[in-house]
């Protein structure tokens, strides 16, 4: 049962991102087709540009979850790959405790940001919207992330060797 | 308390904990410990205002680029032109091997991406025409750290946002010192295969070349967009970012014809996972360093300088000692992240030029990314091509002093790092 619900969030997970992801691209190309072809309508698809980096902050954290299930957050396991089997799995739920513990709390965080946020009023400069909704996605994103942590508690993946190989994609 | 905060942050680092967390962590003691009185709600307000910004979104666009030609065609094309033209010369697969990683790195700004992507390619050349196993991974190895040099560059970028420095003139110090590098690296690989009489192909016909340089010709677009319109001044980074994407996906879907929905789909995916793995450690670091800045850290290592009648070289030694230390356990973000907040305002006090500056931390970072024992490079090399990794640390051994006097003339010569973005007028 758990198991089907988790299937579905992750097939929700990767609809959502892949959705905002295009968006931020899409946002973004249009706003420099405009500029550049058309620039006297330049100013008024200045919008674009503040959504896509909404959509690129909420894509990033939406995805986090998903991340640390495959085991694509960078970690330095070169050390504890040597420790025994039922020591990498106890270290792992710790692990587990942990990230749940420090991640629930950036997650709660973020939503009492937004909630403080939309009491204001205050709105984003470009998009003329509560300035609120930035920190939806951030508070969602570390919710998802925690929950994996949890379910690392019950059923810690331990890291194989080519975990970290993904390190440096980013560099 | 800074003891017990660090030794805190070094377990948690060497039990394998994941890298946001160790970031987090110290953040958080440290908001206990000095500011108790500060609400938590201005850790995540840090960390989204940090990332709410126009350059960071040319990490993502970057990524989804090299994600698109990694799976395509461009890379394989790319590194057949370069062949054809100079296989021939004495080293000349060595040399290929080195060419097309900077060919590679100019469209993707990802080391990794560029061992994964050429190394399966070159490997078996490079044994064909008598390379050792040791020197092929070698090459391999090293010379997909030209990546992080050569524009566009996802390190540099991390360091133009931390730093506030102009990442136009970044990529500009960038394409001169990652050149250099390069030609060094092909120095090298011509006199070990001089000495050891191997690694040369056969002469390519012309007609072969042109078509070579036809196949090639929609992939030589993509650094002709995204340099030309950056050097130009006519896109910034983001923008020539962008417009990358959207060449790759023309070129990859229309001209190919290699980009199915469901690819697309997977490169989006895994653009997001790749982009989520960097921005959690921006946004953890966003927070970390605003602590240090409040601890006036930057200000401990001015006076630290003092002792040391503030010499730039002293300073300048000391950096490179610690990136290097740090790149060895460190992926490049992390490493930025941790030590460029508290170095680069000393840096700046000390009247270092912020390009220059940025170039020792770049060159740094690729040094570290093939240092043993944890060089992120020496794994992928191993897994991607089956190899012990005690075979690929050996190889990469002289390149590693290669590289090594190419970071002392770029310490010492700051003209390097700075002459190309002057003349260039940005």
């Amino acid at each position: 049962m758990i198991g089907r619900l988790l299937d579905a969030l992750r097939l929700l997970e990767r609809t959502a991102v892949v959705l905002l992801f295009a968006a931020m691209l899409g946002l973004f190309f249009a706003n420099i087709s405009v500029r550049i072809v058309i620039p006297k309508y330049a100013s008024s698809i200045a919008w674009a540009e503040e959504a896509a980096r909404i959509a690129m902050i909420w894509g990033v954290f939406l995805i986090a979850g998903i991340t640390l299930e495959r085991g694509r957050h960078i970690a330095m396991t070169t050390l504890t790959m040597q420790f025994s089997r039922p020591a990498q799995r106890l270290l792992r739920r710790v692990i587990g405790v942990v990230g749940g513990l420090l991640f629930g709390y950036f997650g709660y965080l973020c939503w009492s940001m937004m909630v403080r946020v939309f009491k204001t009023g205050q709105v984003l400069p470009d998009l003329q919207m509560p300035a609120g909704y930035l920190y939806l996605g951030p508070a969602i994103g570390f919710a998802l992330l925690a929950l994996r942590y949890v379910v690392e508690i019950f059923d810690p993946q331990i890291p194989d060797p080519m975990r970290g190989d993904e390190r440096g994609a980013e560099a | 308390m800074i003891a017990i905060v660090i030794a805190a942050t070094l377990v948690v680092f060497i039990l394998g904990f994941e890298m946001m967390i160790v970031l987090a962590l110290p953040s958080l003691m440290l908001k206990e410990w000095a500011f108790p009185n500060m609400p938590d709600i201005v850790l995540v307000q840090k960390m989204i205002a940090g990332m709410n910004q126009s350059t960071l979104l040319s990490i993502p666009f970057f990524i989804l680029a090299a994600e698109t030609m990694a799976r395509g065609q461009i890379a394989a094309r790319l590194a057949t032109l370069v062949r054809v033209c100079i296989g021939h010369f004495r080293g000349g697969v060595a040399s290929t091997t080195i060419g097309s990683s900077m060919m590679f790195g100019s469209v993707s700004g990802s080391a990794a991406a560029t061992v994964a992507a050429l190394g399966r390619l070159l490997h078996p050349e490079l044994r064909k025409v008598g390379h050792s196993d040791r020197f092929s991974l070698g090459v391999i190895a090293s010379s997909a750290e030209t990546a992080l040099l050569i524009p566009p560059s996802i390190t540099m970028i991390v360091y133009g946002w931390l730093s506030g420095t102009s990442i136009t003139r970044l990529f500009a110090a960038g394409m001169v010192i990652g050149l250099m590098l390069g030609l060094m690296f092909v120095a090298y690989v011509y006199i070990v295969s001089r000495i050891q009489g191997v690694g040369r192909l056969p002469r390519e016909s012309w007609a072969a070349r042109g078509i070579a340089l036809r196949e090639a010709s929609w992939a030589l677009g993509m650094p002709a967009i995204i340099l030309g319109g950056i050097y130009t001044g006519y896109f910034t980074a983001t923008e020539a970012a962008s417009i990358s994407v959207a060449y790759a996906f023309l070129v990859e879907g229309l001209v190919y014809r290699n980009l199915t929905f469901r690819r697309l789909f997977n490169i989006f995916e895994n653009a997001a996972i790749l982009s989520c793995v960097i921005f959690v450690l921006i946004g953890m670091g966003s927070i970390l360093s605003y602590f240090l800045t409040l601890f006036q850290v930057p200000n401990m290592v001015l006076a630290l300088m003092d002792q040391f009648d503030r010499n730039v070289l002293m300073f300048l030694l000391i950096v490179n000692v610690s990136f290097l230390i740090a790149g060895m356990f460190l992926d490049p973000s992390s490493a930025m992240l941790i030590l460029v907040p508290p170095l680069y305002p000393a840096a700046m006090a000390l009247g270092v030029d912020p390009v220059h500056f940025g170039m020792i931390v770049t060159l740094n970072i690729a040094c570290a990314m093939i240092t043993p024992p944890f060089g992120l490079d020496l794994f992928v090399a191993s897994s991607t091509l089956n190899k012990p990794i005690v075979t690929v640390i050996m190889g990469v051994l002289p390149f590693i002093a290669v590289n090594l006097v190419m970071l002392a003339v770029v310490t010492l010569v700051p003209a390097l790092s700075t002459f190309f973005p002057a003349l260039l007028g940005l």
